[in-house]
């Protein structure tokens, strides 16, 4: 346990010596969708299947905490990618705590940091004209699971980065997020989606995650159908993720 | 005590990089490994270490299988030939996060930590980040983390790449202090003046296997003969290029400005070859007769050649010098 805290705090330091690619890249393309595109588009709302009287700002923040999540979730494995490189990986595995501690610690410290990227998001979308009813509940809910959906999500590229050694492949997974969220309610809600793509939307836990998020920020209220899909979805990625991981560290202790 | 029995490694591509290595380590003894680049030195010594598996083969390190690699990294300490270093943490953070992966309580890591930072020279440094260290000191704090949980066996890979003389002295000082309290050091090196004067038992490894083993001294016999040193006048690799278009028995390998021949009658070789670099109008300035050094011996076991031609071996025969003596061939 001990150790788990040593190796948080590191990440986290770390972070903090490194900001540029832990909390400017991830934060720039959201904060421009949350300040400009959400405005270009305001005009999107009259359309039918958003509520009447609503702004885009409102409808679109949780997308944009969405993308800092999944933007911001690759540190993690660029980080362990670098260490496998550097030899301190191995300096890990031949303790007798082991490399897991470290990739956990990682995880946690990428979830933490995504927490309050998604708390800015808010205020600025609120800054934006995003109402917000309920302020504890509803950045709780959006920090909550902006922090879990990274947690899972980021375990792709951890899984990819143990197995290749190589931080580049986790950059090149980076441009995933834009299909995960154009496939989902994200953007626009579930109507205005070509019919084909509605299916997919359905499936995707992140139509749900933003959906639950905007009405935790909005409405100000939990709302129990979106919030279980939502864990539901999260937990399945997890699990997956978590199996390609454990598969990529079987095959570290082979090579 | 570490024991490794048939170890072989093919790496996932496909590369064989250990087709069979037995070693032992007792108990206050300091053992070497040495032989050329790709040879497969890191490779076994990362086995040992539990970095990953062997593909087959069996090894015992601190009484405890490879295969329970969870009892076995409590009781080693390890400096890879790569340091392993994080280039964003400092000295100090670095032995933070070591005392934790081991489990060290704070106040006893706090207290070793300022004897290996006196003891490795570090003191100037522990509160810069290691990306600002030179080679050496990265090796330095490299070492000096391997002895902070105090393991009771030791494994090093190539451990004095980039230590300068004084430091290099220190840390051979610091594993005669080690092998005298009775731990097991397990090293390679390229340095064979080092490996003989540290090294108790040597195992010279070439291509993956073991081609041979025993005390220094055992092995300089082993070579047999003498060694014929020739300072030529000439540009020494031009010589030995004359040489090879005429001489038939034996290359000589080129050492500084020397050539140095392998003779085995110490009468008539050195006549015949004198009179060989008259014929190929070297000037000859100075020439010894010497028993033979780790370097004849290296040369000797694992022929003079580099990584990328596998060349032949000089004896297809694997010597080995038993502990206590005696001879074998297989
Ligand atoms: N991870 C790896 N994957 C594939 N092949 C490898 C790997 N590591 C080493 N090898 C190959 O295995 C062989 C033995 O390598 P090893 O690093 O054990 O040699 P070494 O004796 O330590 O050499 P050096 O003196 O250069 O350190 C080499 O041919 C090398 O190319
Ligand atoms: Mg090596």
């Amino acid at each position: 346990m001990e150790v788990a805290l040593v190796m948080y705090k590191r990440a986290l330091r770390e972070a903090k010596r490194i900001p540029i690619t832990t909390v400017i890249i991830p934060l720039v393309l959201p904060l421009f969708m949350v300040t400009i595109f959400a405005h270009v588009f305001a005009r999107i709302t009259s359309v039918s299947g958003f509520r009447s009287g609503s702004q885009y700002v409102a409808y679109v923040a949780p997308a944009t905490i969405l993308m800092a999540s999944m933007l911001g979730s690759a540190t993690a494995a660029v980080s362990t990618a670098v260490e496998i490189q550097t030899g301190f990986f191995d300096r890990m595995r031949t303790s007798p705590a082991g490399a897991v501690p470290s990739m956990l610690a990682r995880r946690f410290a990428d979830a933490t940091r995504l927490a309050v990227f998604a708390i800015i998001l808010a205020l600025v979308a609120w800054a934006e004209g995003m109402p917000i009813s309920n302020w504890f509940l509803g950045l709780l809910v959006a920090a909550a699971l902006a922090a879990l959906w990274g947690l899972a999500y980021g375990g792709l590229a951890l899984a990819a980065c143990v197995r290749t050694g190589s931080a580049e492949l986790a950059n090149a997974l980076l441009p995933l997020f834009f299909p995960i969220l154009f496939m989902s309610t994200a953007f626009v809600p579930l109507p205005l989606l070509p019919h084909w793509l509605q299916g997919i939307a359905r499936w995707n836990p992140a139509s749900y995650i933003a959906d639950a998020i905007r009405v935790a920020l909005i409405q100000g209220r939990v709302d129990g159908g979106t919030i279980w899909r939502a864990a539901l979805g999260i937990f399945c990625v997890a699990l997956a993720t978590q199996f390609l991981i454990w598969r990529a560290g079987q095959w570290l202790g082979r090579r | 005590m570490i024991a490794a029995t048939d170890l072989t490694k093919v790496y996932a591509g496909g590369r064989r990089a250990l087709i069979g290595v037995s070693l032992r380590v007792h108990e206050g003894e300091i053992v070497g490994v040495v032989g050329p680049n790709g040879a497969g030195k890191s490779t076994a010594l990362k086995i040992l270490s539990t970095v990953f598996a062997p593909s087959s083969g069996t090894a015992t390190v601190c009484g405890h299988d490879l295969s329970d690699a969870g009892s076995i990294r409590p009781c080693i300490g390890v400096a890879l030939q790569d340091v392993g270093l994080d280039p964003l943490m400092t000295g100090h953070e670095h032995f933070t996060v070591q005392a934790s992966l081991y489990g060290v309580p704070r106040d006893a890591a706090a207290c070793r930590e300022a004897r290996l930072v006196e003891r490795f020279g570090l003191s100037d440094h522990v509160d810069q980040v290691v990306g600002a260290y030179s080679g050496g000191t990265q090796r330095r704090l490299s070492l000096a983390l391997a002895l902070l949980h105090e393991p009771k066996a030791l494994i090093f890979d190539e451990p004095t790449v980039g230590l300068d003389p004084r430091a290099r002295r220190q840390f051979m000082a610091t594993l005669r202090e080690l092998r005298d309290q009775g731990h097991p050091v397990l090293l390679s090196t390229q340095y064979l003046e080092e490996a003989n004067q540290l090294c108790q038992y040597l195992y010279v490894i070439d291509e993956g296997a073991v081609v041979a083993e025993g005390s220094p001294a055992d092995l300089r016999a082993a070579v047999g003969g003498l060694a014929f040193r020739v300072t030529v006048g000439d540009t020494v690799d031009d010589v030995a290029s004359r040489v090879a278009g005429t001489w038939q028995s034996g290359q000589p390998r080129i050492d500084g400005e020397q050539l140095v021949f392998h003779v085995s009658d110490q009468i008539r070789d050195p006549d015949a070859i004198l009179a060989m670099l008259r014929r190929v109008d070297a000037e000859i300035r100075e020439y010894r007769l010497v028993t033979p050094d780790l370097d004849d011996v290296f040369i000797h076991f694992t022929g003079e050649r580099s990584e990328s031609e596998p060349g032949q071996r000089p004896m297809d025969m694997t010597v080995r010098i038993q502990r206590g003596g005696g001879q074998r061939w297989k």
